[in-house]
């Protein structure tokens, strides 16, 4: 029986370990529930979106703001409108605030939405992502690898004698083909990233990397606290009414062909003809709340006009994109952009020709075409980028060379700064006021906001603008944006701040 | 009746070193089971244990404990280090091999990830083992547990987790 007073002491400290066995909270059930809801919409707007409002096929508002200016080449009028957006995501993180990568959401999910307004991407509710949650403590930006983006309605045109022969484009979205196209592939550069001499390292969709500017943070990032029953995580793209028709070139193909595909609005990086990429043109913006703090923010303003809520005291110029800096300011001082000086980019003289893609099919008036292509690139790399003492006729057009690596850079840090398309950022708070003329901002967490009301009718395929305003005593141009003061407000948990 | 005694000699000396205490350690997969284990993956686990015989041969108390340590391609991770006492029965049939069935109760200190808690939660195991012995002091084993991590009594609580731990093991009879 000796042998036995071992086990039973054993015993005793096992059943004390099992008595003190006493946790506040159940482990695997916390490991399992989920308090961060990520949802993922498609919408300019918060909440309460414009309706869907794409123009008629080959209408003037159509040719105008559906029809991007790369469509030149194939005059052919049997486009359709796309119908659905498709969306492959291959995993989210979240960054801390020493970089460190939270791969809090390592699920591939796929979604196709209707582009209709009732769809949940596009009626202001969103789509929730699967994911579990992450450690309690401050977030900067959330990374979005997006695999794939796809829109239908694309064709591929193939020239002959009597016209353009259209075909269906197919592509393939979650391990099936569909007559549908992935344009995230030309998302991935930027106009002028390609001549970037990194530009292999250079990848703006994989991940699309979205600052969280929450107010609580002071706009430096999201906080997250398990304290809270639920925070959701809102990720917003602007896909709605932002959808445009752009053109690109085979080169494979024996015979000659061009494509018509349906990609997100060019409004921030201008795509011109011949360009074989589409990048820096997914709007997002990402923003935190949690529904047992939340207030509103409610009021009337005109119809159909969008309402935009920042915080107080930031500035309305960082919600909205300069007007063309390169047109004498006498030019800009009308209120509206005036389209025949050419577009922002094309005025940059460091806007390089881009250089044909070789030709690698077998027929021989299409070898020849490429031939021409790269005898007509040189003469335009030439002009832009003078060697030694030729002199092309022209040349007097021109007031600054892009001469050096220098000046290449320097033009286009110049052009991003006045464009102020780097500073950018989408409202956090942003609604369309319906017909009723009355609005609410929902879902808004405490803190002081100041709320505008845009001074026009939201336009297809574009946001909004500021103006030139006039000349300071420095000579810098002053600018004034196309929103216009309402109210400051307080929110607190729970109240419905008005406005006016 | 010569034959029948040496038999029972033999028996009987063979029976004699497997019933001394005994002292090990094992290695092998950890794998959560059902909703755990679609949070968290498989790993590598292993453990230690400590064993005495009852008077009647065929039964045992062991005392075991184990990490086993859970990840996930993403954030989630699962920490387990379960203290517990079995019983164990080995089946009274003469056999080169010994087969032990075992149950035992304890504690199971568990920290979670991304939540970053921790905390003991009682837990209730079931197992299989089979031995061969090699010589009078080591024995070689395979064994298969079954733990259940009982959270029930907690407010809030929607699941207790299952895991079930497979290995090969050597100990010694001391």
């Amino acid at each position: 029986m000796k042998l036995l007073k071992q086990p039973t002491a054993v015993i005793l400290v096992l059943l004390f370990a099992f008595a003190i066995s006493c946790n506040k909270d159940p482990l695997l059930t916390d490991l399992k529930t989920k308090k961060l809801i990520v949802v993922l919409k498609g919408t300019y707007e918060s909440n309460s979106p414009m309706e869907w409002n794409m123009p008629a096929v080959n209408s003037p508002e159509y040719l105008a703001n559906m029809q991007d200016d790369s469509v030149y080449e194939c005059n052919s009028t049997t486009d359709t409108l796309p119908n659905v957006f498709m969306v492959d995501l291959s995993e989210i993180r979240l960054w801390d605030t020493r970089g460190k990568s939270y791969k809090f959401a390592n699920y591939r999910q796929t979604f196709a939405s209707s582009l209709s307004d009732n769809d949940p991407m596009f009626n202001g509710t969103g789509y929730p992502l699967s994911n579990d949650d992450v450690p309690s403590k401050a977030y900067t930006s959330i990374a979005l690898y997006i695999r794939k983006m796809l829109l239908d309605g694309a064709r591929s045109y193939t020239a002959r004698d009597d016209g353009w022969y259209p075909s269906v484009v197919w592509d393939v979205f979650k391990e099936s083909e569909y007559p549908t196209f992935n344009f995230n592939a030309l998302q991935i550069h930027s106009y002028f990233d390609n001549l970037r001499l990194e530009s292999s390292s250079i990848n703006r969709v994989y991940p699309l990397v979205i600052p969280i500017n929450d107010l609580l943070t002071g706009g430096a990032g999201m906080f997250y606290s398990s304290k809270f029953s639920y925070t959701i995580l809102e990720i917003r793209i602007v896909v709605k009414n932002f959808i445009k028709k752009y053109e690109q070139k085979s080169t494979s193909s024996s015979e000659y062909t061009v494509k018509h595909f349906h990609a997100l609005s060019d409004w921030l990086n201008d795509v011109e003809k011949d360009d074989t990429v589409i990048g820096g043109n997914v709007l997002a913006v990402a923003r935190t709340y949690v529904p047992e703090l939340v207030g509103k923010i409610s009021g009337t303003a005109t119809a159909g006009r969008h309402v935009i809520a920042i915080p107080a005291g930031s500035s309305i110029l960082n919600y909205t994109l300069n007007v063309d800096p390169y047109i004498d300011h006498a030019v800009t001082t009308a209120s509206t952009r005036d389209e025949s000086m050419g577009t922002l980019r094309s005025l940059n003289p460091c806007n390089l020709p881009r250089k044909p893609t070789y030709y690698t099919g077998t027929s021989i008036y299409r070898a020849l075409e490429y031939y021409m292509k790269y005898e007509n690139y040189k003469y335009e790399w030439n002009k832009l980028v003078p060697q030694g003492t030729f002199v092309y006729p022209d040349f007097s057009e021109l007031t600054t060379y892009c001469d050096s690596y220098e000046t290449f850079k320097d033009q286009w840090n110049n052009y991003a700064k006045e464009t102020s398309i780097r500073n950018m950022v989408l409202p956090q708070l942003a609604v369309y006021v319906p017909s009723s003329g009355t609005f609410t901002i929902e879902n808004v967490m405490p803190g002081s906001y100041d709320v505008y009301v845009a001074n026009r009718a939201p336009e297809y395929g574009k946001l909004y603008y500021n103006h030139f305003d006039h000349l300071d005593a420095l000579n810098n141009p002053v600018y004034v944006s196309e929103f216009t003061f309402l109210k400051t407000v307080s929110v607190s948990p729970g109240s419905v701040a008005t406005v006016p | 009746m010569l034959a029948i005694s040496s038999d029972a000699f033999t028996y009987q000396e063979r029976k004699d070193y497997f019933s001394k205490p005994q002292f090990g350690g094992w290695f092998g997969p950890v794998t959560p089971a059902g909703d755990l284990g679609r949070r968290v993956e498989t790993n590598l686990g292993g453990g230690a244990f400590f064993r005495v015989t009852f008077p009647w041969p065929y039964l045992k108390f062991g005392v075991d404990s184990s990490y086993q340590k859970f990840k996930s391609k993403g954030v989630n991770e699962l920490q387990f280090v379960p203290v517990y006492g079995n019983l164990l029965f080995q089946i009274p049939v003469e056999f080169p091999v010994r087969f032990q069935f075992k149950a035992g109760a304890g504690g199971g200190w568990l920290s979670v990830k991304p939540d970053n808690k921790n905390g003991w939660d009682p837990i209730f195991m079931g197992g299989f083992e089979v031995s061969f012995p090699a010589g009078r002091i080591v024995n070689i084993g395979l064994r298969i547990d079954y733990i259940y991590i009982y959270e029930g009594y907690l407010k809030g609580s929607k699941n207790g987790g299952h895991i079930i731990n497979t290995g090969i093991q050597l100990y010694f009879n001391i």
